[in-house]
């Protein structure tokens, strides 16, 4: 039974979660770009401000749904700061469009919510539902640009493999709970750890569980979808959904595993999981021509290095975990930023050869990209830089050779395709000058302030990591 | 216990091949019963609506279903009433104002989806043509 003082504890779901109504009447009444956009940031603010007002009622176990606890509400914070820069990047580039514009808004509120509820889930019926909230609003997000065919085929090609993996998911769920009759997940642990407690029933449950969750985290072999979608999704969205939709789920996977025991066939699964998305991710990455594709390929990789990092043992997990996962929105987005502010009214940004030459154009947008690609590349000065370095002080800590040294190289290989993309950027711009598309589009100037805060957080958490490590420590204890 | 789930396996055989059955069926049926006798129903039977009439032109034109959106919100409200069916089992059993109170935001929440429909013109059949905007 849901008392008051739950409901207070819960307060910045509570507002997120009325936001999509209020901007949906609110669109009902008077449509306006603008005044959509307002109101969302305004939401999503509200939500972020309610989550160190409630911080000292934590943590809290709201029904056996929602843990609220410092954990959850450092994810939920994370959420909330991504899906806001995806709602104003997502404002200039429809501006640019022709579309139906502001309902975007309204199922970004509902992504952003699944993604808070699956960050806070603890119990099988709130991962699902988390899951469902956030997949069924990224169905339409995904093909919201639906008069391109791109659009409407990753649309439907993302709601048909979603569909698959969460039958998947369920009926792993269902088969964990007819061996153990609970779906708490701290139940769930104990019974695991029991003595004679993983029967084949259980870890079948648990093997299909993980199908539906790689397949939400794009690792290989369930990786597939990952390029298709990015390429047809709008810009912001496939941030978002790199981002928020992938960190959500990771951030639940962490607090799955970290109250049912790692066993070996787990480690073993995870480990063939983790060496596949990286090879996978890189290896195919160097092949593209799209950089939505590069992006897409890169976003598979770096889930793979998530992995080393969340199948050590010892204090450095969660916080190798949160802090790559922390450098890796702030990158990501940044990466996406520039590819939404150069796309122009009819097709995105995304050839290779858009960006050819792209230093002559805009040198303010070349140092941006550059420095996300570098940060993506885990080069020094730059937030991936640290978060790449925790993640190898963690794998070693816990002596995982095998998967450090895979790591080590791929984060060679990934090399290769950061540093074309960056070559191209540098390259003399194409001889025929008409071809070329219309010089950079004009950037609205909330578009510049955007890329000038990412670079920024960046270059700090590159520079200056102390602040965040602090903070993470203070927020999430080593457990 | 181990008879009594060998029966339930066999309920559901039961139930698989009675819903084969149903679906293959009429099929069969037709097959079997449908009049051959004149070369005219003879024809009439290749027809794809095998209902005596003769139809008029082709099925695959272009028609107005400026009515799907409504159809579709039909759906929608039909498959969130079954969520009350559960709520009635357990109504008032404690703390009755309380389940007033949530059935109340519960419906009242999706009312409000009306409203937005109704501002977004689902509810007006006019031939129309949907601009971008």
């Amino acid at each position: 039974m849901i008392t008051g003082a739950d409901l207070i504890a819960l307060l910045p779901f509570l507002i997120l979660g009325g936001a999509p109504v209020v901007v949906m009447l609110a669109i009902a009444v008077h449509r306006h770009h603008g005044l959509t956009l307002g109101l969302t940031a305004g939401f999503l603010t509200a939500a972020f401000l309610a989550l160190p007002g409630v911080l000292s009622r934590l943590p809290r176990q709201a029904t056996p749904l929602i843990a609220a606890d410092s954990y959850a509400f450092f994810y939920t914070g994370l959420i909330l700061l991504a899906s806001l820069v995806v709602a104003l990047l997502s404002y200039g580039h429809l501006e640019k469009r022709q579309v139906v514009r502001e309902e975007l808004y309204i199922l970004l509120l509902l992504a952003a919510l699944g993604a808070a509820v699956l960050a806070a889930a603890s119990h099988f019926v709130s991962f699902f539902l988390g899951l469902e909230i956030l997949s069924v609003s990224l169905y339409p997000l995904i093909a919201y640009e639906r008069r391109s065919g791109r659009g409407a085929e990753a649309g439907i090609k993302y709601l048909i493999l979603a569909a698959a993996s969460a039958s998947f998911l369920i009926f792993g769920m269902a088969l964990v709970y007819s061996r153990y009759g609970t779906m708490e997940f701290s139940r769930i642990g104990g019974a695991f750890a029991a003595p004679g407690g993983a029967g084949i029933v259980a870890v079948a449950g648990l093997a299909m569980i993980v199908v539906g969750i790689g397949f939400k985290l794009g690792m290989a072999p369930f990786h597939m979808w990952t390029p298709d979608i990015f390429e047809g999704a709008p810009p912001p969205v496939a941030g978002f959904i790199a981002t928020v939709s992938k960190g959500a789920m990771f951030a639940l996977l962490l607090r799955y595993f970290s109250q049912v025991p790692i066993t070996a066939p787990v480690l073993a699964i995870f480990t063939v999981i983790a060496i596949g998305s990286m090879f996978v991710g890189n290896l195919l990455a160097l092949f593209q021509q799209n950089v939505k594709r590069i992006l897409a390929y890169s976003s598979i990789a770096h889930l793979g290095y998530l992995l080393v990092a969340f199948l050590a043992s010892g204090p450095l997990r969660p916080m190798a975990v949160t802090f790559y996962l922390t450098a890796y929105f702030v990158t990501t987005l940044g990466a996406f930023g520039v590819v939404t502010v150069l796309s122009g009214r009819v097709r995105d940004a995304d050839e290779l050869e858009d960006y050819r030459g792209l230093s002559r154009r805009s040198p303010w947008l070349t140092g941006v990209f550059t420095a996300m690609l570098l940060s993506l590349a885990g080069m020094p000065l730059t937030a991936g830089f640290i978060g790449k370095f925790y993640l190898v002080a963690a794998g070693a800590g816990s002596s995982l050779w095998l998967l450090v040294i895979v790591l080590l190289v791929n984060s060679t290989i990934g090399l290769f395709y950061y540093l074309r993309l960056i070559a191209v950027l540098f390259a003399a711009p194409p001889e025929a000058e008409a071809a070329l598309p219309p010089a950079a589009p004009a950037v609205s100037p909330l578009g510049h302030l955007l890329l000038g805060v990412l670079l920024g957080l960046l270059l700090w958490l590159g520079i200056l990591p102390a602040p965040l490590i602090d903070f993470i420590h203070l927020m999430i204890p080593a457990g | 216990m181990e008879q009594h789930s060998l029966f339930d396996l066999l309920y559901v055989a039961a139930f698989f091949l009675g819903g084969v059955g149903f679906a293959v069926g009429p099929f069969i049926i037709s097959h079997l019963l449908a009049p051959r006798g004149t070369r005219a129903t003879r024809a009439k039977t290749t027809q794809i609506y095998e209902c005596g009439m003769d139809p008029i032109g082709d099925a695959w034109i272009r028609f107005g279903i400026v009515y799907y959106l409504y159809a579709l919100m039909f759906v929608a409200f039909a498959v969130d009433v079954l969520f009350l069916f559960p709520v009635a089992l357990v109504y008032n059993r404690a703390l009755g104002s309380r389940d007033l109170v949530e059935l109340v935001m519960f419906v009242g929440i999706l009312s409000l989806v009306i409203i937005y429909a109704w501002k977004k013109g689902v509810f007006q059949w006019e031939r129309k043509i949907y601009n971008p905007r």
